[in-house]
């Protein structure tokens, strides 16, 4: 092989690297403002947005097939701010870039991607051309490979400390229910084992490689088996998994045992995309429900003939007394959701047919729970609140299906729970009372009443 | 062990070689089990970009969500808004159609079809597949199901969107969510043509393995490639046809108006009559019937070449052949035990929770075996670093990651925080997203000479693999830590809720690995295509492997072997025999002296030949004879 083609793929190289710089440099220049900026608009989209007043809107919210895909205008909870941007852009925000000239930028920068590519091929072909010219390999892989494993398992073992480390700030803190506790031991003790587990492993499956790299002069030792060796990591596995196995189940059978009696229950209601809750009032009872009830005034579905219902108080929040048990029944409207409370160490599938439930209780307020997280560094520590999210997806705007928790002294309680006002009372108010923030608006037809049916629950 | 199969079918075969053969019935419709192997490995890789580039997408989505992603209209269209945001619908479907794609069309399709066809014939001494006719017809259905899959993703109302796992009543009600509509049937009539080709591979399979074996060659004389692809075979058979019903009684509850997973649920929400008495998690039993073997569908395979891969190229026998066979038996009959861990929240029975909590714990034991053996393996051996090995390695890695934050998933208590998060997400990404997928990458880089009769291009494979497992590692490590804090899986956006907007900058870190790993693959692409066309030949055996397969002839032949097919003498791993000439002994040589007959016993010891291995108690330890002695019993002797 001669010097010629070497050099001409050295020229190739060059070019394409050179091309890629010089279109990559001011591609990520021009990227980067354009990206500040379309930040910094749509922080002020965002802000407006969670000042709209959340009034309730009743109504399906399912969307049609075919429909042009928007979202839709009314969610319940939380504010969609992307949604808002589709469905309502502000006219300033036009202003961002997304023109012609923004997406050609993109595809560029795709492109100097492949090309990338393309020279490490190219590269690639010069190391070789070099080694032929050279007279021997430019690089003797048979070397490097093992070195670069030792290497890799190093920097791999290194990293996943350093990652556990610089992450553990995010992690939850300690359980905001009583339950958790054990959860939370039971997780600490199997990070041991799997942390121990995990070390040596990784460090003998990419240190042997290096080890016993190859070498042509000699031999493998050979040694088919040994039965005892196979015991023997077999029954310890098989100690350590039933030790975690007692203990999982030990926990488990105390989280999914019936609610302790005495446990307040409260309802709490999913839909695509939002949840509600509804108090059992001074009855201490949830009125029955019925699914064939369900409409855009009433829906929960609750079955207004029922006089265990009438004091029952729906709300947009939940709010829950610390220390005290609590008991959550769950019903979905349409399609599967799941209550999610990460902090509370609870989660629970929402099914629609099938009524599920998860009791706890709360044992760190919402004011306590802040200077915890301000303690960890978290940002924004003084306004967190707890928060219910829906874990199984469940349509479009599954991302955004919360609602809000607070866990208050029993007197904040109290105080909370007398300023509502009973559903039922408010729905057969002699005129509907402007704006009431979280019960339904529109008076119950007096029709309704009449219905008989199968009462479900 | 049916010898007389043998014979017939030889006879068979003389008659094959007076076909002519056109380009079609070589290349399109052929019956050869090679062909068909290369058939279903283009279309996994196909189908495998088409997935990979899907997520780019959505990963642009999660890393940037408040960027303008307008620059994709020209890919996406109307999917963009004007306001450049992906419609979330869309995101969804894209979600969903990558799960599909790479569990089943990838991973195992791509993965079982294509070595499975390649290896069992070589690999047990037979001319074919029992049925090639079936074999031909297994791969055009899963030709027709990812037609009809790539065609739901042009759909006006978008593709399937409620997730790979499609619980009803999301994908039981078309006004549910768009992607519940005309992309949600689509995609049932696609996996029922899939379950299909599925299940008529999988007999093929069986039969084969079975019946078809050459002379000489006992079960315990098989390789664990074979052993793992009977296994998963059989796990297919017996899984698929759940998922077949399930997903019929899908279309019922779409179409027709029945009741089988719905209860409660208005006429309005129906868009017909009122829904009662039915159940959502009754889909996701039958689902998970599917589901969880299906796993180990994808996994055993993977694990079969990996311990071909790395016996070889340590030079040194698997590390307890026997328990490995014992291990592969017991996950295979465990995976069938333990799908209710899907649906540990589901609200299911809790005592029933405990039953999948033990089963799945259990199921840990084997996969440590496995993992023990194969670091016994390497102990001592004479290591060659092919791109196959590092690709085999790496799969050893990310198994060992993977499974053990199995055991955090496992444990229903600790289930309860982690289940439906990036921790899960994480999980299964490493266990089948690279673990499994670096043992097909390794599987293709082990035999493509057998496969094109020419060698890849190594140095290529080294930088895609130094690539691939620093992005694969990137990408999915960091996830577990989210998944702890609680961030839930299959949100279109994080930044909309303060409590998990902190995550942003890890997000874009996950991205930017993401698009590295998915542009080192054209490297891979580049290697396969090119050495396909122009490689450099290969000689009959590259490796020095002692499996059937390296002694058929390099150009390809109808029938396999050109004589009588090669006898089988000892196991597939004499490899470094103290006193044998080479380090290696192909299964086809003869002890010196007399033919041993097949016998789990001696075949497993393979006496002869340079005088087994270093024990020199006068009784062998083996297990039987550890309890015969711990029970006073005689113990065998050697």
């Amino acid at each position: 092989m001669t010097l010629k083609p070497l050099l001409s793929r050295l020229l190739v190289v060059l070019m394409i690297s050179m091309a890629g710089i010089a279109l990559a440099a001011p591609t990520q220049k021009h990227d980067a403002k354009a990206d500040a900026k379309a930040a910094k608009t749509e922080a002020n989209e965002s802000g407006k947005a969670m000042e709209m007043p959340k009034a309730e809107v009743p109504g399906e919210v399912l969307l049609a097939p075919g429909a042009d895909v928007k979202f839709p205008d009314e969610s319940p909870s939380g504010g969609s701010d992307v949604a808002t941007e589709a469905v309502d852009p502000n006219p300033n925000s036009k202003k961002e870039e997304g023109g012609p000239m923004h997406s050609a930028i993109k595809w560029i920068l795709f492109i100097v991607l492949i090309l990338f590519v393309g020279v490490l091929l190219q590269l690639n072909n010069v190391i070789g051309l070099l080694g032929e010219v050279s007279g021997k390999a430019a690089v003797n892989w048979g070397k490097w490979n093992p070195r670069i494993m030792l290497i890799f398992m190093l920097g791999f073992l290194f990293a996943t400390i350093w990652e556990m480390d610089h992450d553990s700030q995010w992690f939850l803190p300690e359980s905001a229910a009583e339950h958790g506790k054990d959860i939370d031991y039971m997780f600490d003790m199997t990070t041991w084992f799997i942390l121990i587990v995990f070390f040596i492993t990784q460090f003998a499956l990419f240190y042997f490689p290096y080890k016993y790299r190859h070498n042509p002069e000699k031999r493998a030792y050979f040694y088919a088996h040994n039965d005892k060796l196979e015991i023997i990591w077999t029954v310890i596995p098989a100690i350590a998994l039933a030790v975690m196995i007692t203990g999982g189940l030990k926990v488990w059978n105390a989280i999914t045992a019936p609610p302790p009696p005495g446990t307040q229950n409260i309802e709490v209601y999913a839909f695509q995309f939002g949840w509600k809750a509804r108090y059992p009032g001074v009855d201490k009872e949830l009125g029955k429900h019925n699914f064939r009830l369900i409409n855009g005034e009433n829906d929960l579905g609750v079955d207004w003939t029922d006089g265990k219902s009438h004091d029952d108080i729906i709300t947009q929040e939940i709010h829950l007394p610390v220390n005290v048990l609590v008991n959550f029944k769950y019903r979905a409207k349409d399609v599967i959701h799941s209550a999610y409370m990460p902090y509370f160490r609870s989660q629970i599938n929402v099914v629609p047919g099938v009524p599920t439930n998860f009791w706890l209780k709360p044992t760190i307020t919402t004011s306590e729970m802040r200077e915890i997280l301000q303690k960890k560094g978290r940002k924004n520590a003084a306004v967190w609140d707890y928060y219910m999210f829906c874990n199984k997806i469940c349509g479009s705007a599954h991302y955004n299906m919360k609602i809000k928790m607070v866990v208050e002294t029993q007197a904040e309680y109290d105080k909370w729970l007398n300023a509502q006002k009973a559903t039922y009372v408010s729905m057969n108010e002699p005129e509907a009372p402007a704006a009431p923030a979280e019960t339904t608006p529109a008076p119950a037809d007096s029709t309704k009443k009449d219905k008989k049916i199968a009462l479900l629950n | 062990m049916s010898h007389d199969t043998h014979t017939a079918h030889d006879a068979h075969a003389e008659e094959h070689h007076h076909h002519e053969e056109t380009f079609i019935s070589k290349y399109v419709f052929s019956m050869d089990h090679k062909m068909i192997g290369k058939q279903f490995l283009f279309t996994g890789i196909l189908m495998g970009v088409i997935g990979m580039v899907l997520s780019m997408i959505f990963r642009v989505q999660l890393g940037w969500p408040e960027a303008n992603m307008s620059f994709l209209k020209p890919v996406l269209g109307g999917w963009i808004n004007d306001t450049g945001k992906l419609d979330p619908s869309f995101y969804m479907g894209m979600v969903t159609i990558h799960g599909t794609i790479m569990v089943f069309f990838v991973l195992t399709a791509g993965l079982s079809g294509t070595f499975s066809n390649l290896l069992i014939p070589l690999q047990c001494g037979a001319r074919d597949m029992a049925s090639p006719f079936v074999n031909m017809l297994s791969y055009w259905f899963f030709f027709m199901s990812s037609v009809v899959m790539m065609i739901s993703l042009f759909l006006s109302t978008g593709p399937a969107a409620p997730g790979w796992t499609i619980y009803p009543p999301l994908s039981a009600l078309p006004k549910a969510m768009p992607g519940s509509g005309l992309g949600m049937t689509l995609w049932l009539v696609s996996m029922i043509l899939f379950i299909g080709s599925a299940l008529m591979g999988g007999m093929n399979y069986i039969v084969t393995v079975l019946n078809m074996r050459t002379k000489g060659m006992s079960m315990t004389r098989l390789p664990l490639t074979i052993w793992s692809f009977f296994l998963t075979a059989v796990l297919g058979l017996l899984s698929f046809p759940v998922l077949l019903g399930g997903c019929l009684l899908l279309l019922f509850d779409r179409s027709f108006g029945t009741m089988f997973y719905l209860s409660d649920i208005p006429a309005e929400l129906t868009g017909g009559i009122e829904r009662l008495g039915g159940s959502p998690i009754l889909f996701q039993h039958l689902f998970w019937f599917l589901g969880h073997p299906e796993v180990y569908i994808i996994l055993l395979p993977a694990l079969g070449l990996t311990s071909e891969i790395i016996a070889t190229n340590s030079r040194k026998p698997i590390f307890g052949y026997r328990a490995m066979i014992m291990s592969l038996l017991g996950i295979a009959f465990l995976s069938f035990i333990v799908w209710g861990h899907h649906m540990f929240v589901t609200g299911m029975n809790p005592f029933l929770g405990s039953v999948f909590v033990l089963a799945t714990l259990i199921i840990a034991v084997p996969s440590a075996i496995k993992v023990f053996n194969y670091l016994a393996t390497l102990w001592r051996g004479n290591i060659r670093l092919t791109p196959a090995m590092c690709f085999a390695i790496g799969l050893v890695s990310f198994f060992i990651s993977g499974g053990l934050t199995g055991l955090y998933l496992g444990n229903a208590a600790l289930d309860i925080n982690l289940h439906d998060t990036y921790f899960v997400v994480a999980h299964f990404h490493i266990v089948m997203g690279t673990a499994a997928i670096f043992g097909m990458l390794a599987g293709i880089y082990h035999w493509f000479p057998k496969m094109y009769r020419k060698r890849m291009n190594d140095k290529l494979g080294y930088l895609h693999f130094w690539l691939t497992i620093l992005a694969a590692y990137g990408v999915f490590f960091p996830m577990h830590f989210m998944g702890l804090a609680g961030v839930p899986r299959r949100y279109y956006a994080f930044n909309l809720l303060e409590e998990f907007d902190v995550w942003t900058d890890l997000n874009v870190f996950i991205s930017v690995a993401a698009i590295i790993g998915g542009f080192a693959q054209l490297i891979f692409l580049y290697n396969f295509f090119s050495s396909v066309l122009k490689g450099r030949p290969t000689e009959q055996n590259p490796w020095g492997s002692t499996t059937l397969e390296w002694t058929a002839p390099i150009k390809h032949i109808h029938g396999n072997w050109e004589g009588d097919i090669p006898t089988v003498y000892r196991w597939p791993y004499d490899y470094s025999v103290p006193g044998a000439e080479h380090d290696f002994i192909p299964q086809n040589v003869p002890h010196e002296g007399d033919l041993i007959e097949p016998n789990d016993h001696q075949s497993y010891r393979s006496p002869g030949g340079g005088g087994g291995h270093t024990d020199t108690h006068e009784v062998h330890f083996s297990v039987p004879n550890f309890f015969k002695k711990l029970f006073g019993l005689k113990p065998a002797t050697a």
